[in-house]
């Protein structure tokens, strides 16, 4: 039966995110599939159960070698295991702090860095507060978007324009914010993000922004016009879809991973050409690598790159060294590390969200670094 | 089957368990943590909390070694703390996550009625223990004789002495050096990684 290659598939964790579905609504169809597939699940762990991956060593050493197995010492004995293992799972369940402390110095300078911005096509700048109601007006006093809390929603096309009148929306650190473009795409900005894009599109033309950082794109069916993303090195075409593009420049890679719909990702030096775009599914991502100049496509943990709009960090078998950057850009910190050793080590863990001073005495709890908080400088040692 | 077939639950076992025997420990660490970290990984939605999971329940267990007398059925015991930290573990995710992803509430409802359904329950704990005897029976057959004379037999402490005539001291040291012996065997059928 097709129904059971699927259902190994998916304990296994090889199922593709179609088949995915297609079995877990086989099994909530009616009890009778569930307690089928439960008995199936349960002989599968059965059949498991030889199979040993774990490194039973360490633990017994720390645990049988040490005289007294004391609350106390407990840290200690897991935090060689999940060392070892090179799993760490840190769970600390405080709802996520959007807020930042813009003004704790007291002095004020003209624009902040830390304040969201956004650059007018005359290139004035404007600081966008979190809770505000701010206007986009163009020169001749048109209001062209309108601000609601933390989204900034531009209006539809009334009257088309003959050129391109460009908007620059940047976020910086620790903060993240919403922004509708004028042909009803939504996109969210996450933290350390700039988004370049036009206050109208021109009719029947391709819609095109300019990302430097991450998002996450809700795009507008409109199949006479391509929606296209341009980061540094690479593009990404669509038509109505939903993804997610982290291209920030100090990262090795630029990955796009697909929710929805269909996309294309390409080269962004020499012009579009169908038969050299890589196309991706849902459920998988793109990742193009700067160093060597090579697109990699695979089956993609979808929550590990949309984590953020939840205002969370979901990190699987992550290098310390690339959890830094994500850890700067989300509290706004400047992150210093010493400990060459700690860089390769690969972490899983998962926040959502604490402070960061929560964060780095989670870690200190299980793996033991010399770190030192001073507002919001971290050296590690 | 034979009437030598091994189980996990006799009292002599528990009571060292009990006393705080290492090496006691050590066997029924080396004969249930993987297995029991399949088990775990079956229940959760996140994998890697298994470990962690499985390695609490040992913990727990040395930690309240005192109260193991009460134990009737230890691989019961252990399948079973196993399953409840998962199911915790379940219902934590559950209040935690937020319920508009909708992949997620399926996936946890999912897993929670798995849990919960009392015949793939009582397969897998059933398995469990049969893999344990088979992982007993895999032992070299010296090391598996000595395993089950002291450790599954049944037999208690002054009763292994007044058979063999040698006192207390002595079977203490006997089954001491068994399971010293017994640690390295082991590892010859539980695959270590590194």
């Amino acid at each position: 039966m097709m129904m059971d290659k699927k259902i190994s598939n998916y304990l296994r964790g090889t199922a593709t995110s179609t088949e995915v579905e297609e079995v877990e609504a086989w099994i909530t169809s009616n009890d009778q599939n569930a307690k089928k597939f439960y008995s199936f699940k349960a002989k599968y762990i059965a059949s498991t159960m030889d199979e040993t991956e774990v490194d039973l060593n360490s633990f017994y050493h720390t645990n049988i070698n040490s005289k007294n197995s004391t609350t106390k010492n407990k840290g200690r004995v897991l935090f060689t295991i999940l060392k070892s293992a090179a799993v760490l799972a840190l769970l600390v369940g405080v709802t996520y702090i959007f807020k930042d402390n813009i003004n704790d110095s007291g002095s004020t300078p003209i624009i902040s860095k830390d304040a969201i911005t956004l650059q007018l096509s005359d290139g004035t700048v404007e600081i966008i507060s979190e809770d505000g109601t701010a206007r986009v007006v163009d020169s001749e006093g048109n209001v062209l978007g309108s601000q609601r809390g933390s989204q900034l929603v531009y209006k539809t096309n009334e009257t088309s324009k003959e050129e391109l009148i460009y908007n620059t929306l940047t976020v910086p650190y620790g903060k993240r914010f919403d922004i509708v473009l004028s042909d009803g795409t939504q996109v969210i900005l996450n933290s350390g993000t700039s988004l370049k894009y036009p206050v109208q599109f021109l009719d029947g033309d391709n819609r095109q922004v300019f990302l430097n950082g991450e998002a996450f794109f809700t795009v507008a069916k409109d199949l006479a016009s391509p929606f296209i993303v341009n980061t540094n090195e690479l593009n990404v075409r669509v038509m109505g879809t939903k993804f997610n593009l982290s291209s920030y420049p100090e990262d090795q890679f630029i990955n796009t991973t697909l929710v929805e719909g269909s996309v294309l990702v390409y080269n962004s030096n020499g012009t579009f050409d169908s038969s050299k775009a890589a196309p991706l599914e849902p459920g998988y991502k793109a990742e193009w690598n700067k160093f060597n100049q090579q697109i990699m496509i695979e089956a993609a943990d979808i929550a590990m790159h949309t984590d953020w709009l939840n205002g969370k960090i979901i990190l699987r078998h992550v290098p310390f060294k690339n959890i830094v950057k994500k850890l700067e850009r989300h509290y706004n910190v400047e992150i210093t590390n010493n400990n060459l050793k700690l860089d390769e080590e690969l972490f899983t863990a998962s926040f959502d969200i604490e402070t960061i001073d929560q964060v780095f005495r989670t870690f200190n709890e299980t793996y033991e670094m010399d770190y030192k908080i001073n507002n919001r400088q971290i050296v590690i040692n | 089957m034979k009437k030598s077939q091994p189980n996990v639950n006799n009292d002599f076992f528990l009571s060292l368990l009990e006393k705080g025997e290492k090496c006691a420990f050590e066997t029924l660490f080396r004969l249930y943590y993987s297995k029991l970290v399949q088990i775990a990984k079956g229940y959760l939605i996140y994998h890697q909390e298994a470990e962690s999971i499985v390695q609490n329940v040992f913990l727990k267990i040395w930690e309240n070694k005192g109260t193991l007398k009460e134990v009737t059925n230890i691989n019961s015991y252990l399948y079973t703390m196993t399953k409840n930290s998962c199911l915790d573990q379940l219902r934590h995710e559950k209040v935690k996550r937020n319920f508009l992803d909708q992949r997620f509430r399926i996936k946890s409802e999912i897993q929670y009625q798995f849990i919960q359904d009392d015949a793939a329950s009582l397969l897998l704990e059933n398995e469990l223990e049969s893999k344990i005897i088979q992982s007993i029976e895999l032992l070299p057959e010296k090391c598996k004789n000595i395993f089950k004379k002291s450790r599954f037999e049944g037999l208690k402490h002054g009763e292994i002495a007044s058979q063999m005539g040698i006192s207390h001291k002595t079977v203490d040291n006997h089954i001491a050096n068994a399971l010293r012996h017994m640690k390295l065997h082991l590892r010859e059928f539980i695959t270590i990684s590194q």
